[in-house]
């Protein structure tokens, strides 16, 4: 078993409103290792996003803990998490969260200019990630001038370009359409070959199959962990 | 830089909201530009000299009479001179009017009696020619005059007139100099002369401004112990009560302005205030809608403060742009309050946006929009609103979100209800002043003065010819019923005082003699001005004087005063030594009081004489006319110039006119109110209106579930009118409590109506339930015709 980049051992995460609490995740144990492309599946409310809010330091549980790289961050500051999240991860969100104000050169460039990289630093970096999934020539366009895949492809330059030592992909796939979907998917392979560790939140298991493990949870809990089958 | 670049970019893509929030922010600081160059020409710069800190206005005061602060006579300005040590120069400041002489004839002018020392007092020497000398200013010396800039350039058109003679009263005068431009301190005028003045002048006779220059090292305590001391003296003012003290002259020449215009700039603050709240309410829900944006950055490692640089820049970019279209609002508001109110201001007084302007103005920009943007970061960097991330979220502000704008509008309506208040009480005031009973009837009255100068007027018997030659003629225009005249006009600005005493009474003691107004006037006088003739009757017309019989009218407020209960007619008054009988007079008549001095200004006792008995070169003739008084203005010039035509006309005027004169400053102070309140309600009504149409877009769910629970559209238009009236009705409740307290500093400000005045506040909140109605109706109609299938779909 290679290194464990995420480890999280017991993880709770309760959420109270008007007096009703709502367990969202319970007892959660789960290890992904440097490298590993996992995925993340199970019906609507069975808690994936929230998981995949704690593993992005968005949300804090409400308890166990949660190593990330052999460190402790579940009692982390606000600020230290915001630290940790701008080096340590990259997300791709179903609805690509790009900012409409910004082009796409500025929405790529954004997290490293909150790590105070310098200007040039951060132009070549930027460049190279748009190059790299083949947004290149694109780069002084605005969000709303670019096609769902394309935007993705953005997104997924935004992720990359920090060097994060996992990508989080929330459904990254479900708002485009089948043939844009498969290039992203491609993209995503293509990046795990080169070493990205990865972990997807889909429910479409034609995806699922591409990650090297499968999760699937259930009111909060996993109830099913296995390696896909591959086919031809 | 970059983030001011974006900001840029950003706003530019929002150009309604970005238009609308400098549109505010100019609207706030363009008031407070334009209030604020008033209050820093006449309070913070001073006056245009040398070191006009060091500027003194000296005066004397007698606590034992209620006298707090008078003009002094010749010999004791001549002491204070000669013996204090405190000053560089002590200097005589004597306003009046001259004739110049002219081919066209007489023209009355502006001028002012000053010592030799003046204008080295002042620190600013002539720009042509020289100041006057040493001894120039004493009798015997040849007669000099030194132009004001103003009167060069309009008189002569700027010809040289250095040597050239003038003559003024039918003296000759050579010109020795030009004034520096826009000096016109302490007072403004065309022409200075030395002030000189016998050698006998009378220690009684108090006609005369004084101002002096600190020495280096003594200060303005210094100065008002030596002056005391100086006082104590002199025997016969100790005698009398008399002390003599000092105050900046710059405050003394703003006295009047000071309140109203500390008064304005609190209004001001208080628009800006709303215009802050107002912004912020605007960036709330602008960041509201940039939520997800927010949770990108933050999901993307954003720290707070990279979280709030966003929504900084934004309010830096606003902050500029208000600041430049507020610079232009505040320049055309400057504009407009010279021409509307000239009046208003002292003449030296030129407010100008200069450096110290316009940095308070940036100050005012920046702080504003930077106040603004942080109540907008205070709720976006609060937490990271992971549920923006996700796929089907709604930008809607949170319920602090909400709560932070409804309570912006509350503040908004509460600064406006207070300011409402104070243009109320203002607007009252000037009401009351207006159309107070002067004891007069102004309508119908048309005024004119007269100076009857040189040696033409030399004798009494030469003016009282020509007066009575003027009052027949006047007395034929067409259209005048009545003429007669006096030598002080009531509300006209010059008044004279006197001493007297009373017949079977004990001499008042010297140090609380009584005192009274004193006129002269001639025969018809009351019946022409609408005075009502109480008791007794007029003067008796006659044409020369006869101290055996002198006569005088007395009004009802002297009558109350020294004979109370008992009725004034026949009685005795002494103006010298009782065994004088040239210095007594009987009273023959009471007629009605009238304002004389101010309107402001109760009535006090006032004596009437025939203007036979003393005939000063002064006259103001008033006619009764059954024409609008203006359209005999030309008429009664030319009647004049041919009657007298060595005659210098002052003016002619209706007497509506003068009154007008004396409603500047309340009228300023009214109009500048009531525009900033209206502003400041426009304001708030606008926020109001923001607040609800954002509650309508977040409610429409609940408004669908409504309708279909069988809500009935009136039902939906008074559950959003409702919450819109429940928000005015806080902020009337606050803003009466906060008008209450300020009211309270107009004190002096007010005429006829107190802070408390329950009609103000009821017309207040009339107003202001009014306007926040008309700010409800559009989003409660939009929320009314909600269609409740395609509101019950909405998240």
């Amino acid at each position: 078993m290679p290194e464990a980049l995420i480890r999280l051992d017991n993880v709770q995460k309760v959420f109270l409103t008007d007096e009703v609490e709502t367990h969202a995740l319970a007892s959660i144990h789960l290890e992904i290792a440097k490298g590993e492309y996992v995925s993340i599946s199970g019906p609507s409310g069975c808690g994936k996003s929230t998981l995949l809010a704690i593993l992005g330091l968005l949300d804090t549980p409400s308890s166990g803990t949660y190593h990330l790289n052999g460190k402790t961050v579940s009692g982390l500051t606000l600020a230290e998490r915001a630290r940790v999240r701008n080096r340590e991860i990259g997300f791709i969100f179903q609805s690509f969260n790009l900012i409409g104000d910004l082009t796409v050169f500025e929405n790529v460039e954004l997290p490293l200019t909150y790590r105070g990289m310098p200007a040039k630093e951060r132009r070549d970096r930027a460049l190279a990630a748009l190059e790299k999934v083949g947004m290149g020539h694109r780069v002084k366009h605005y969000p709303a001038q670019l096609s769902g895949g394309q935007q993705q492809r953005v997104a997924v330059a935004r992720a990359l370009v920090g060097e994060p030592s996992i990508l989080l992909a929330d459904e990254p796939t479900g708002n485009l359409d089948s043939q844009n979907g498969e290039q992203v998917m491609a993209l995503l392979a293509e990046l795990h070959k080169t070493g990205a560790t990865i972990c997807m939140v889909t429910h479409d298991s034609r995806f699922a199959k591409n990650a090297e493990r499968t999760i699937h949870l259930f009111d909060g809990r996993v109830v099913d962990e296995k390696v896909p089958v591959l086919v031809g | 830089m970059s983030e001011l670049r974006q900001a840029l970019r950003r706003l530019g893509r929002s150009p309604g909201f970005a238009l609308l929030a400098v549109a505010m922010l100019g609207l706030g600081v363009g008031t407070n530009t334009a209030v604020f160059s008033l209050v820093n020409t006449l309070l913070l710069r001073g006056l245009p000299v040398p070191a006009p800190g060091d500027l003194l206005s000296l005066f004397q005061s007698n606590p034992k009479r209620g006298v707090e602060r008078d003009v002094t006579s010749v010999p004791n300005f001549r002491d204070w001179r000669d013996q204090s040590t405190c000053f560089t120069h002590v200097s005589a400041v004597d306003p009046g009017q001259a004739t110049l002489a002219t081919p066209e004839g007489p023209e009355v002018l502006a001028i002012t009696g000053v010592s030799a020392s003046f204008f080295d007092l002042l620190g600013v020497p002539p720009v042509a020619g020289r100041g006057f000398r040493k001894g120039e200013d004493e009798e015997g010396a040849p007669l000099t005059a030194i132009l004001s800039h103003r009167f060069w350039q309009s008189r002569f058109g700027g010809r040289p007139m250095l040597g050239s003679p003038i003559t003024l009263d039918g003296r000759p005068f050579t010109v020795i100099g030009i004034a520096k431009e826009g000096l016109e301190v302490p007072v403004a005028t065309d022409v200075y002369v030395p002030a000189i003045y016998p050698a006998d002048s009378q220690r009684g006779a108090l006609f005369l401004p004084v101002i002096a220059r600190l020495a280096k090292g003594k200060t303005l305590a210094d100065a008002r112990t030596q002056l005391a001391a100086i006082m104590e003296r002199i025997p016969s003012e100790k005698e009398r009560g008399w002390t003599a003290s000092a105050v900046p002259l710059a405050e003394d020449a703003v006295s009047d302005q000071r309140m109203s215009l500390l008064l304005l700039q609190g209004a001001v603050l208080l628009v800006l205030l709303i215009v802050a709240a107002n912004l912020a309410a605007l960036l709330l829900a602008r960041a509201a809608r940039k939520t997800r944006d927010g949770a990108v950055r933050a999901a993307l490692g954003a720290s707070r403060m990279d979280l709030a640089a966003p929504l900084l820049a934004e309010g830096v970019v606003l902050a500029l742009g208000g600041w430049l279209f507020g610079l232009l609002l505040g320049r055309a508001f400057l504009a407009v309050l010279l021409v509307a109110s000239p009046a208003a201001l002292p003449a030296w007084a030129r407010p100008v946006l200069d450096g110290r302007v316009l940095l308070v103005s940036l100050g005012a920009a920046l702080g504003t929009a930077l106040l603004a943007s942080l109540v907008a970061i205070g709720q976006k960097v609060r937490s990271v609103p992971i549920e923006a991330l996700r796929e089907g979220s709604r930008a809607t502000p949170s319920r602090g979100s909400r709560r932070a704008q409804a309570v912006f509008v509350v503040l908004e309506l509460t600064l406006s209800v207070a300011l409402l208040g104070l243009a109320g009480l203002t607007l009252r005031t000037l009401s009351n002043l207006a159309t107070q009973n002067l004891g007069f009837e102004s309508r119908t009255l048309l005024v004119a003065n007269l100076l009857l100068p040189g040696a033409e007027f030399e004798t009494p018997g030469a003016r009282r010819s020509a007066v009575q030659a003027l009052t027949e003629r006047l007395s034929g225009l067409p259209g005048v019923t009545s003429v007669s005249g006096t030598t002080t006009l009531p509300l006209g600005g010059n008044y004279n005082d006197t001493v007297f005493g009373l017949e079977d009474r004990p001499d008042a003691p010297a140090t609380e003699p009584n005192v009274t107004g004193v006129d002269q006037v001639l025969p018809g006088y009351f019946e022409t001005m609408g005075m009502a003739l109480r008791e007794g009757r007029d003067l008796s017309p006659r044409s020369a004087p006869d101290p055996r019989a002198s006569e005088v009218v007395v009004n009802q407020a002297f009558e109350r005063r020294y004979f109370p209960g008992a009725s004034a007619l026949g009685k005795r008054v002494f103006f010298g030594p009782r065994a004088d009988p040239r210095r007594a007079a009987t009273i023959v008549g009471v007629v009605s009081d009238v304002k004389r001095e101010s309107l402001r200004r109760s009535e006090r006792p006032q004596l009437y004489f025939s203007y036979l008995d003393i005939t000063p070169r002064r006259m103001t003739f008033v006619l009764r006319t059954a024409l609008t008084p203006g359209e005999l203005s030309s008429q009664v010039r030319a009647a004049i110039r041919e009657v007298a035509p060595a005659a210098a006309i002052t003016s002619v005027t209706p007497m509506d006119s003068v009154l007008g004169d004396n409603l500047t400053l309340p009228r300023f102070l009214a109009g500048l109110l009531t525009f900033f309140a209206v502003t400041a309600l426009v304001l708030a009504a606008l926020g109001l209106f923001g607040v609800l149409s954002t509650v309508v877009a977040q409610r429409t769910n609940e408004i669908g579930v409504r309708l279909a629970l069988g809500a009935k559209p009136g039902d939906v238009f008074r559950l959003v009118t409702g919450q819109g009236l429940g928000l005015a009705a806080a902020g009337l409740a606050l803003g009466v409590g906060l008008s209450l307290g300020l009211g309270r500093l107009l004190g002096g400000l007010l005429y006829g109506v107190s802070a408390t005045d329950p009609t103000n506040l009821a017309s207040v909140a009339a107003v202001l339930f009014t306007v926040a109605s008309l700010a409800c109706i559009l989003p409660a109609r939009r929320a009314a015709s909600l269609d409740p299938v395609a509101a019950l779909r909405e998240e």
